[in-house]
């Protein structure tokens, strides 16, 4: 086994365990990579939006000072969930599922539509996407499911109850539909049954699946046709009437990042950040703003930040106290990942375009705030692994 | 095994996610580094946008100044097909703009649904909205994308709808204007005169669009002002229409025909009868025109149809409905549809052609007073000539000499009714409308002049009824279709009449024509100048309905009217009177057939025959303060000649009607040397001319003469706000119900104003 002892108790000697106690096993390279990627995120939505606002006579602090609301919450959200020990959250993981399942059945009820999904609930000028946070419960619900007693592989009959488990949201997030989120289900889903140690062989032809059936779904008309262009557009690359804005929208993209060049053209300096040209930067398209005001260089750097945030997590999976902590981070290194490489992917033109956010980065309250949150729970793992 | 270790696990998940990522850094270096060296280049260069400023209409007046068409500002909100081409999309976008434009969702929808808004084009949704709420939704923009939020003009008809058929209307370019007028710099998205004044002044009205050059963002807002350059407004066209003249005539034709509609045919002539008051096969009195003309200048004082329309319709997109039963009518193929046969739009002064009755006799006497005297020009020496004193003994029958079994018409002809009026004069025969003596006339005419001296034809050439428009500046004006041997060729040919007729003008065409019957289609404008030409001793001018193009700039005085005291400095163009030939008639035919033309309104010949228009016109007032002479028309309506329209829709029959039409030609003034007025009434399946059409007539004269007098007297003079806008519309229920009790009252003339009690 690579979990490494430290020994018993060592921060707990001369006397008992306090509730911050655990805090002085906080992986301090982990929160300062959250905040610095927040940090970017922050800068970033400034510089996608507030300079064209401040042409347009608006506000333009608009946007950050409403990402920095998101943030807020999200960082006090995920200390409260690290001064919880994850394992004492078995208890409440059936809620937490049920509560996810609740919310998004509820959208079929009282969701708002929103770029063809009916992935959100509005009220009062906020929104809330009950889909980011159905994968953080899901993440967590697996982890408690398939974690075995002493890391034993997982059984067949375990493996095929969590493919159940992990359908239960996945339905209902692609009858949104919302085929973004829910590839990121899945590969985070996959990330943690290999960490779980299901059999390889089952993991491959799983993911082929889901891949067929992507395909599947794709050429056999069963998606609403906007669906079929975001999809297909990327394939032939051919414009039609119907599929010219997304064409548009990662045209502009690319440019902007090749724009960037290796130095990229200054903060808030970004000229076609600054015409607007590209739809939704300060969401799903904010790397491209990154890329042209801050060149190769500073999006690389953006990209190493993710990278070393995600080995860290990787890191915390190895170094577990028990399976559960192991699968809790595991799924999440996936998750991230897998976010990571679609959302840039697609400001790159070389995927489809799906709605889904970089996150931290991207502007957007729920994505925010329920990454921390898993953050938060990966903070835990690492700060119990000797308690 | 090694390989089923949780470390092994999570290094393959690590190796995933270094070549994920290491396939991020490639693809970011070959796009920042390697890709496209001269896009910044290609991306320097200033986007920039032109908006158009449209220039201000010019308005339309009547010759008093009123201000028929006008403009308001106007802010008009369309929506981007492209944006909301998803119907759950626009669903909600419409649920939001609902409230603030005041249309329900199912409005915008239709709109959205309006096959007759190009579909290229944003969809304008609200015309008009207010100042607050353009202001809303502008500073809304990234709320409300693909909605446009545009300052622009309305077209505004303050006296409509009285004299909508002469105003005309806008409507968006069809694809083939578009073509024709793209190089004049109109856009597909403009508006253009599409009937009426709008149509044949377009090109004054329009003035000249200016444009604004912006530096524009991506999202096309506006950035910097680059260039400019200022709209020139229209030119404000003055008609000849006096409005308060145009207002009685539209309504006395409304209740003339309204009146006719609560009658039947009744066998006596001239006299009204109870029995006749019979609601089952009433008339059906379905169309009509009256026209008024200055016989000396030419200028068209008043012209009125019937169906009216109102031309506000086309101030916004037709709702759908409107559109189809204002337009689908037309449409020949839509059997359902062709069931109206007189659509609203259509301005029958200019559009119908009629065969014109008995008041083609006019003309025919002269026909016959020119060419039939011995030594005229055109007679085959030796034969009798023709003088007015010369009588014809009417025996109620006429016997077409040489009569051939495939000549048109029967060769027994008789008066209407079977009358017979023994022997009569010339003044006489016009008096009583006796049809055998014109028979006579033209079959004289067609053996004892020169073959293919046409003298029927001549005449009526010179009195401006001929086989082309006369030039009226108003769209659509129709032809005249005056039958000769060439003529007939050319119908036969084209399949209009069969081919045995078309061989030649026959002798029976000849006394056909001589009544106004059989193959002849003149318009009401045409016979209006044709009786101003006798009425101002034989000059035809061209009908005009435009006094002068004025500069813009007019102010206005009072409400709807204009200040024209600055008018004479402002003229661009003016409409004198304009000599279109003449007519030499010496006082030997124009003083019996004046007394045969006073006589058909006010006398009776011996032998108990009045005139047959007495019945309507012994009511008349000022028979000797302002005298009118004039003569009835009644066509049957058994031959009508094809329209182009209807041969190339391979119609073989015309659709007759029932009833006979109705026609009254008459001129006036306060001394019939040099009449003022000219009056012409056609009125479709109406009955006889001297029951429908001459009583109406009838009124615009009682009228005319005591607008007449009060200009005699200035401290009489009516005021301009006598015209109503609101005087223009009265269902037809009401109308009924005015009318019906007075029904026996034949000669009443009623207007809207008596009939909804304000009259001051």
């Amino acid at each position: 086994m690579a979990i490494v002892h430290y020994g018993p108790g060592s921060d707990a000697i001369g006397g008992r365990p306090t509730l911050l106690s655990p805090f002085r096993r906080v992986d301090w390279t982990l929160l300062a990579l959250t905040l610095g990627l927040i940090g970017v995120g922050l800068v970033s939505i400034y510089g996608a939006t507030a300079p064209r606002r401040e042409l347009l006579g608006l506000e333009p602090t608009y946007w950050v000072e409403r990402q920095v609301i998101s943030v807020s919450v999200g960082l006090v959200g995920m200390l409260v969930v690290m001064a919880i020990d994850y394992r004492s959250l078995r208890r409440l993981v059936p809620l937490v599922f049920v509560g996810s399942l609740v919310l998004l059945a509820g959208l079929f009820v009282a969701g708002t539509d929103i770029n063809g999904a009916r992935a959100w609930f509005e009220a009062g000028g906020f929104q809330l996407q009950p889909s980011e946070f159905a994968k953080v419960a899901l993440i967590l619900t697996l982890a408690a499911y398939a974690a075995g007693e002493r890391g034993e592989p997982l059984p067949y009959h375990r493996f095929v109850k969590s493919l159940l488990l992990a359908g239960l949201p996945l339905v209902l997030i692609i009858g949104q539909p919302d085929f973004g989120t829910a590839s990121a289900m899945v590969a985070s889903v996959m990330g943690l049954l290999l960490v779980a140690r299901a059999k390889l062989l089952h993991i491959v032809l799983i993911s082929a699946l889901a891949v067929a059936s992507a395909v599947a779904v794709v050429t056999t008309d069963t998606l609403a046709s906007y669906q079929q262009d975001r999809l297909t557009y990327f394939l032939d690359q051919e414009e039609t009437k119907a599929n010219a804005d997304l064409i548009r929208q990662v045209k502009f993209s690319k440019q902007a990042i090749t724009l960037g060049r290796v130095t990229g053209s200054g903060f808030g300096e970004g000229v076609l950040t600054n015409r607007g040209d590209v739809p939704e930067q300060r969401t799903d398209f904010i790397f491209s703003a990154i890329a042209e005001q801050f060149g190769l260089v500073g999006a690389s750097a953006v990209l190493g930040l993710f990278l070393l945030l995600v080995l860290r997590v990787l890191r915390i999976a190895q170094l577990a106290e028990d399976p559960m902590g192991a699968l809790i981070a595991g799924g999440a290194v996936a998750l991230v990942s897998w976010h990571v490489f679609q959302n840039v992917a697609m400001n790159m033109g070389i995927m489809p375009v799906t709605g889904i956010p970089l996150p931290m980065v991207s502007y957007g309250g729920s994505s925010t705030i329920a990454f921390l949150l898993l953050l938060g729970l990966v903070q835990s793992v690492h700060m119990r692994r000797v308690a | 095994m090694r390989a089923e270790t949780s470390a092994w696990r999570l290094s393959v998940l690590g190796l995933v996610v270094v070549v994920l990522f290491g396939a991020l850094f490639t693809r970011l270096w070959f796009l920042q580094v390697a890709a496209d060296p001269t896009l910044e280049q290609r991306l320097a260069e200033v986007k920039t946008r032109r908006v158009i400023l449209p220039a201000t209409r010019g308005r339309i007046l009547d010759r008093d100044g009123r201000i028929l068409a006008d403009n308001r500002p106007s802010i008009n909100v369309s929506v981007d097909r492209e944006v909301y081409r998803r119907s759950a999309d626009r669903a909600a976008l419409f649920e939001r703009l609902s409230p603030l434009v005041g249309a329900t969702v199912e409005e915008l929808e239709e709109r959205w649904n309006d096959v007759n808004i190009d579909p290229l084009l944003p969809v304008p949704v609200a015309e008009g909205v207010d100042e607050p709420t353009a202001i809303w939704l502008k500073e809304r923009a990234e709320d409300y994308p693909g909605v446009e939020v545009e300052e622009g003009f309305q077209r505004r008809y303050p006296y409509a709808p009285i004299g909508s058929h002469v105003v005309g209307y806008l409507g968006k370019l069809d694809g083939n204007e578009f073509r024709e007028l793209r190089v004049k710099g109109y856009r597909l998205s403009d508006s253009v005169g599409k009937a009426g004044i709008e149509r044949s002044f377009e090109e004054d009205l329009r003035g000249k669009p200016g444009w604004v050059e912006y530096e524009i963002d991506a999202t096309g807002r506006p950035l910097r002002l680059v260039a400019q350059q200022d709209p020139v407004p229209g030119n404000d066209v003055m008609l000849t229409i006096d409005l308060r003249l145009q207002q009685y005539a539209e309504q006395i034709l409304q209740v003339g025909l309204e009146r006719r509609r609560l009658v039947r045919p009744c066998v006596k002539e001239n006299r009204f009868d109870e029995e006749c008051t019979v609601p089952k096969n009433a008339f059906r009195a379905p169309a009509g025109t009256s026209v008024v003309q200055d016989p000396q200048t030419g200028e068209i004082l008043a012209m009125a149809s019937n169906p009216p329309f109102d031309n506000r319709w086309f101030t916004a997109p037709l709702p759908t409905k409107l559109f189809d039963a204002v337009f689908k009518a037309r449409d020949p193929k839509d059997k359902e549809a062709i069931r109206n046969k007189y659509p609203a739009l259509l301005n029958y002064a200019i559009q119908g052609t009629y065969q014109i009755g008995s008041t083609m006799k006019l003309f025919t006497s002269m026909a016959a007073l020119k060419y039939l005297p011995s030594g005229s020009p055109g007679k085959v020496p030796g034969t009798p000539g023709f003088s007015a004193e010369d009588t014809y003994l009417d025996v109620g029958r006429w016997l077409l000499p040489g009569c051939a079994p495939d000549e048109p018409g029967g060769c027994t002809r008789r008066n209407a009714g079977g009358t017979v009026y023994g022997e009569r004069n010339l003044e006489e025969a016009m008096i009583v409308s006796v049809d055998t003596f014109f028979y006579e006339l033209a079959s004289r005419m067609y053996d004892e002049t020169v073959k293919g001296t046409q003298p029927q034809q001549t005449v009526l050439a010179e009195f401006g009824m001929a086989n082309r428009p006369l030039g009226i500046d108003l769209p659509f004006e129709q032809e005249g279709l005056i039958p000769t041997a060439a003529i007939k060729r050319s119908l036969a040919d084209k399949g209009a009449i069969p081919k045995s007729q078309g061989r030649d003008f026959f002798r029976g065409d000849a006394v056909n024509l001589a009544i106004g019957q059989g193959l002849v289609g003149v318009t009401p404008l045409q016979l209006v100048s044709g009786y101003s030409t006798f009425a101002n001793g034989g000059t035809l001018y061209r009908p005009l309905i435009a006094r002068a193009v004025l500069a813009p700039g007019l102010p206005k005085k009072g409400s709807g009217v204009l200040d024209l005291s600055g008018a004479a400095a402002k003229v661009v163009r003016e409409y004198k009177p304009e000599v279109k030939g003449a007519v030499e008639i010496p006082a030997s035919m124009r003083e019996p057939l004046m007394a045969g033309l006073q006589g058909a309104l006010f006398d009776r010949v011996e032998g108990g025959f009045q005139g047959t228009a007495l019945g309507a016109w012994e009511s008349y007032p000022y028979r000797d303060l302002f005298p009118v002479a004039g003569k009835t028309g009644t066509a049957q309506t058994k031959f009508v000649a094809l329209t182009a329209e209807q041969l190339a829709n391979k119609e073989k029959e015309p659709d007759f009607s029932e009833y006979d039409r109705s026609l009254f030609a008459a001129f006036g003034g306060q001394s019939l040397d040099k009449p003022e007025f000219t009056v012409v009434t056609v009125m479709e399946e109406a009955g006889f001319g001297g029951q429908a059409a001459a009583p109406v007539t009838k009124c615009i004269f009682e009228k005319l003469a005591v607008e007449s007098f009060k200009k005699d007297k200035p401290a009489m003079l009516g005021g301009l706000a006598d015209v109503s806008p609101t005087a223009g519309e009265l269902d037809r229920s009401t109308l009924q119900a005015a009318i019906l009790p007075r029904l026996s009252d034949d000669t009443g003339c009623l207007d809207y104003r008596d009939i909804t009690g304000s009259r001051d």
